[in-house]
């Protein structure tokens, strides 16, 4: 900044120590000064953070998978356990919050996608995480058996403000988990109670894996004007226009684009949309079982039934094509963000 | 008056969209290869010859905003002939030897297919070309026709700006994809300035010939 200002300094100096201009001239430049101070970076880029880049780094252990899907042995526990984790609050205690937090449809924190990862099992004690909207917690706790049933009591640490308690039941040749979730700080959270249904599920990386639908994020728009011809009262034609309001969104080219299996041409990549790229880079990481943090990407990939939240950190199991395809459309994405409407580029 | 305001306003966001492309240039100091525009440009960036043409345009065309400004002020035409000279010397070698060849150069690897090389091709052998030309007349004291292709000039020169200001204004109002927007401007960022360029020459120098003639 100061460098910047040192230069219209001399600039200024150049201009007045020589007398070429008059007053007005300083004017000018103190003007263009003042505006371009005010302006400054703001005018050429926007300033992005990549904090979509960072994960968190929570350790746990990689759960011993047992494959058979109905349960029979305690030992077949073990594994993702996939679901739903839905809102068991009283209806109406809760029913303005309902219409605030609803937005277009789309429940982002009612009805959330829920991996419950059994990771070992040691005589009654079993260990494992959670992961919801990208957040892994562990969880500890006993499972006991019953002739007809088994019976798992968890509980997570306590530390955080969404910890809580698991209780959950499985009946013996079944294939299906199911129980309740209570919060230990009633208060803090807004659903402090919600109800499980899950069923064991292997993950399995498909690079054919499809998008099956289009994404809109709903909380990003642009307004366009929209010009249409009409008449007035007495017959003349007259222009008339209406706010069309854009979401950020994908086109129907992504569906005929897979990142995982060939290596995309910048040819390609620079004729996308801004939401298609966005789409098409998080569309490997779904694949990979990412958990995604973002609410819209978390939302969007959740309606897949391919899709299981598992993995807090997917980097290292990205194939050589995808991590190039990363890259590039990252550099796309983040030129786009930051040049896209402004003057620099 | 409304004419001399006026003036002020043209000067004023001369000297602001001046100071942006400064603000852009800077983004490459200090010499980093993985910043701004060359993100996409990851591939051409490992050419040598690239490398070299990008940043010789970058470093020096900054430099014409400000010698262009130099080659059009009537007060230093008038008082200080020899500051007219020498920037414009250094305005021509600039254009003929750094910014144009590089900008020829990258404009074969520009972004949005054929398209948009061939604008980019023919603006700057244009932009060379008539800066060659008012150099030439200059030299055979030629003066009307050295004004004429120095106006062309900076009218190419200027392109720089409008480029961009197109850009913002067409994203702004149609929200196009981001290439498209790209591709519109290659074109419309230079053609629209050598319109404007040709209404000037006609209005004012065929003005002062008149003028010209009458004293005569």
């Amino acid at each position: 900044m100061l460098i910047l200002v040192n230069i219209i300094g001399t600039m200024f100096d150049i201009l007045h120590s020589t007398n070429l201009t008059h007053r007005i001239m300083k004017k000018i430049i103190y003007f263009a000064l003042a505006i371009s101070l005010f302006g400054c970076k703001d005018a050429i880029k926007t300033e992005v953070n990549n904090d979509f880049l960072i994960a968190e780094n929570i350790k746990f252990d990689e759960p011993t998978i047992n494959t058979n899907l109905t349960i029979t042995t305690k030992a077949d526990l073990l594994g993702y356990w996939v679901g739903q984790f839905t809102d068991d609050m009283p209806q109406n205690e809760n029913e303005e919050e309902y219409i605030d937090e609803d937005f277009f449809g789309i429940d982002y924190e009612y009805n959330k996608k829920i991996t419950f990862s059994i990771d070992k099992i040691k005589g009654t004690e079993i260990i494992g995480h959670s992961i919801v909207s990208g957040n892994i917690q562990k969880f500890k706790g006993k499972v006991t058996e019953t002739p007809f049933t088994f019976e798992i009591n968890v509980k997570e640490p306590g530390n955080e403000k969404s910890d809580g308690e698991f209780v959950l039941t499985i009946k013996k040749k079944d294939t299906l988990l199911s129980g309740k979730w209570n919060a230990f700080k009633v208060k803090e959270n807004k659903i402090n109670k919600r109800k499980l249904e899950l069923s064991k599920k292997i993950f399995e990386y498909n690079p054919n894996n499809k998008i099956e639908d289009r994404f809109v994020d709903f909380h990003k728009s642009a307004i366009k004007k929209v010009e249409y011809d009409s008449e007035d009262s007495v017959g003349n034609p007259i222009k008339q226009s209406y706010d069309d309001e854009q979401y950020f969104t994908t086109t129907d080219t992504i569906f005929k684009i897979n990142p995982s299996t060939e290596i995309l041409k910048k040819e390609l990549v620079e004729n996308l949309s801004k939401g298609d790229v966005f789409i098409l880079r998080n569309l490997i990481f779904a694949r990979h079982g990412f958990a995604f943090r973002d609410k819209t990407l978390r939302g969007f990939f959740d309606y897949h039934s391919w899709y299981m939240p598992v993995f807090s950190d997917v980097t290292k199991d990205l194939t050589k094509i995808e991590k190039e395809n990363v890259a590039l459309l990252l550099r796309y994405e983040e030129n786009a963000k930051e040049y896209y409407d402004h003057f620099g580029r | 008056m409304f004419a001399r305001i006026s003036k002020y306003i043209i000067w004023g966001s001369y000297f602001y969209f001046s100071f942006l492309l400064l603000l852009i240039t800077l983004q490459y100091i200090p010499y980093n290869t993985d910043v701004a525009f060359l993100r996409i440009k990851q591939d051409e960036i490992a050419l040598d010859y690239y490398k070299i043409a990008f940043f010789t345009h970058v470093y020096t065309s900054i430099f014409l905003m400000i010698l262009g400004f130099f080659q059009f002020s009537k007060t230093i035409k008038r008082k200080y002939i020899n500051v007219h000279r020498w920037s414009g010397r250094v305005y021509a070698v600039i254009i003929l030897f750094l910014s144009g060849p590089s900008g020829l150069v990258m404009s074969y690897h520009a972004n949005g297919g054929i398209f948009s090389k061939t604008a980019f091709v023919i603006l700057s052998v244009l932009w060379m070309s008539f800066t060659f030309l008012s150099v030439y007349f200059i030299l055979k004291k030629d003066i009307i026709n050295h004004q004429k292709f120095a106006i062309r000039s900076f009218a190419l020169t200027l392109s720089a700006i409008s480029l961009r200001l197109f850009k913002y204004i067409i994203v702004f109002l149609f929200h196009p994809q981001q290439m498209e927007a790209y591709r519109i401007v290659a074109w419309l960022g230079w053609t629209f300035n050598l319109l404007v360029a040709e209404i000037i020459i006609i209005y004012f120098i065929s003005n002062k010939m008149k003028t010209r003639k009458i004293n005569q």
